[in-house]
């Protein structure tokens, strides 16, 4: 009894090791980038695709509901549906501007609000582009410029081009772009992937570190190459 | 009716000679003045409100989140820390006034020691440390006494000194304020004793476990 009374006391003295943490920065890196500045250009381009749509039937609510069903299952509600605005969960919201085809997209699931513009260009083809920059409890200013040309085809949304200018306030700064097309299915019903199923993205990383690697994507995996 | 009453007050017998029995087995409460004692926080320890060695402010580059900067997703994948931490330890003197209520003073300790390695080569970068010294009044009441067991309740008011080393973002030493209840505690022996203890507070937030010396 005594005995394990000890063993239990002294477990108290503990020792931590992040050793196995953190063990590829060029993967977290990529994680964090991807997750904060091109996924939301998915389900942008998405709800896009919908909103543009919608906009020619918008005064039929019965076809207007039934079009959003298609795209979103049962993950939106029928009260965030509105002739110049709409807003799901798990994608953001997204408003018509003064610009005929052009839509300001704000994405969900971010720390910080980050827009985009959004432009139907046509035959299912999207053209993206945003500036976001916002500063961490770090106090490191991180400002993220891109632009995007997307089309969505066969309930798939693919990024054919893609430039993101990812920079630092102490002078680091990432560049990333497609290294082949970027693919990921619609979300269809309100499950989403949350990772492209094909298609590539290079990073080049300058200033403060000097690294240069791709991430590829396939059917929900991903692997560096450098 | 009569076989009734009889079984009641076959029973009524039994409780009487039980109670009575009881009664001759206790013996008078043998009040020691002076007590020793040791005790170590046992859950969780180490996160106790007082004590702040996941603090260690400076070193948010080396220990940066999935959503710090790339420069520190570097750094901090440049390298590795080992963290030890003592668990909380307390040294005690009570004076017991009466059977009932009692008075502690006890100087409760927890240290931790924060080392970095280089991951390339696992050469040591730097190392850095804290120690915390709490000194603490402790009023504590008796509300079982036995001869072999005891049950009580306490609260305690004190202060935290902490010492830093030099390269701590903060002061090298830091002062705050330290208080720890214990709603239940119960010691078990007579003149050697254990004793465990339900508490919160700034020295352990949990349970502890302890030895102590009664004369």
């Amino acid at each position: 009894m005594a005995a394990v009374g000890i063993a239990v006391v002294f477990s108290g003295c503990t020792m931590y090791s992040d050793m196995k943490e953190n063990e590829n920065p060029a993967m977290e890196t990529s994680v964090m980038l991807y997750g904060g500045y091109i996924s939301p250009v998915f389900r942008g381009v998405e709800i896009a695709d919908f909103f543009a749509g919608y906009q020619a039937i918008r005064e039929d609510r019965d076809a207007a509901l039934e079009l959003a069903g298609l795209y979103f299952g049962t993950a939106f509600s029928p009260d965030e549906l509105f002739y110049e605005k709409f807003y799901v969960q798990s994608h953001g919201s997204i408003k018509v501007t003064d610009v005929k085809d052009v839509y300001r997209y704000t994405a969900a699931g971010l720390m910080e609000e980050r827009v985009y513009q959004i432009t139907a260009a046509g035959e299912g083809r999207y053209i993206v582009e945003g500036v976001s920059s916002n500063k961490g409890y770090d106090e490191v200013l991180r400002v993220c410029q891109m632009k995007a040309e997307a089309v969505v085809e066969d309930g798939v949304v693919g990024i054919l081009g893609l430039r993101a200018d990812y920079t630092e306030n102490n002078d680091l700064k990432v560049v990333m772009s497609c290294a082949g097309t970027l693919e990921m299915p619609l979300c269809r019903g309100g499950d989403f992937w949350l990772y492209p199923v094909s298609g590539a993205i290079r990073y080049d990383i300058s200033g403060e570190v000097e690294d240069s690697f791709i991430v590829r994507y396939h059917d929900g995996n991903m692997n560096m190459e450098r | 009716m009569k076989r009734y009453l009889l079984i009641l007050f076959a029973v009524w017998l039994c409780l009487t000679a039980a109670d009575a029995k009881e009664k001759q087995d206790r013996e008078p409460y043998d009040l020691r003045r002076h007590e020793f004692s040791l005790y170590g926080a046992c859950y969780p320890g180490r996160y106790a409100f007082g004590y702040d060695f996941e603090l260690y402010p400076y070193l948010n580059k080396y220990n940066t989140s999935s959503n710090g900067p790339v420069s520190s997703i570097y750094t901090d994948g440049a390298t590795y820390n080992k963290e030890r931490v003592t668990n909380s330890w307390t040294l005690m003197y009570t004076y017991n006034f009466t059977k009932v209520f009692a008075l502690s003073l006890g100087l409760s300790y927890e240290g931790g020691w924060n080392e970095y390695f280089r991951r390339e080569d696992n050469r040591k970068l730097f190392s850095l440390q804290s120690h915390y010294f709490s000194p603490m009044l402790t009023a504590r009441f008796s509300w079982l006494n036995r001869k072999l067991l005891r049950m009580y309740s306490s609260a305690g008011l004190g202060f935290s000194v902490g010492l830093n080393d030099s390269k701590y973002k903060g002061p090298p030493t830091s002062t705050k304020f330290s208080m720890q209840v214990t709603p239940v505690g119960v010691s078990v022996g007579k003149d050697v004793f254990g004793f465990a203890e339900v508490g919160i507070g700034t020295i352990y937030v949990g349970g502890c476990l302890g030895i102590g010396y009664r004369f």
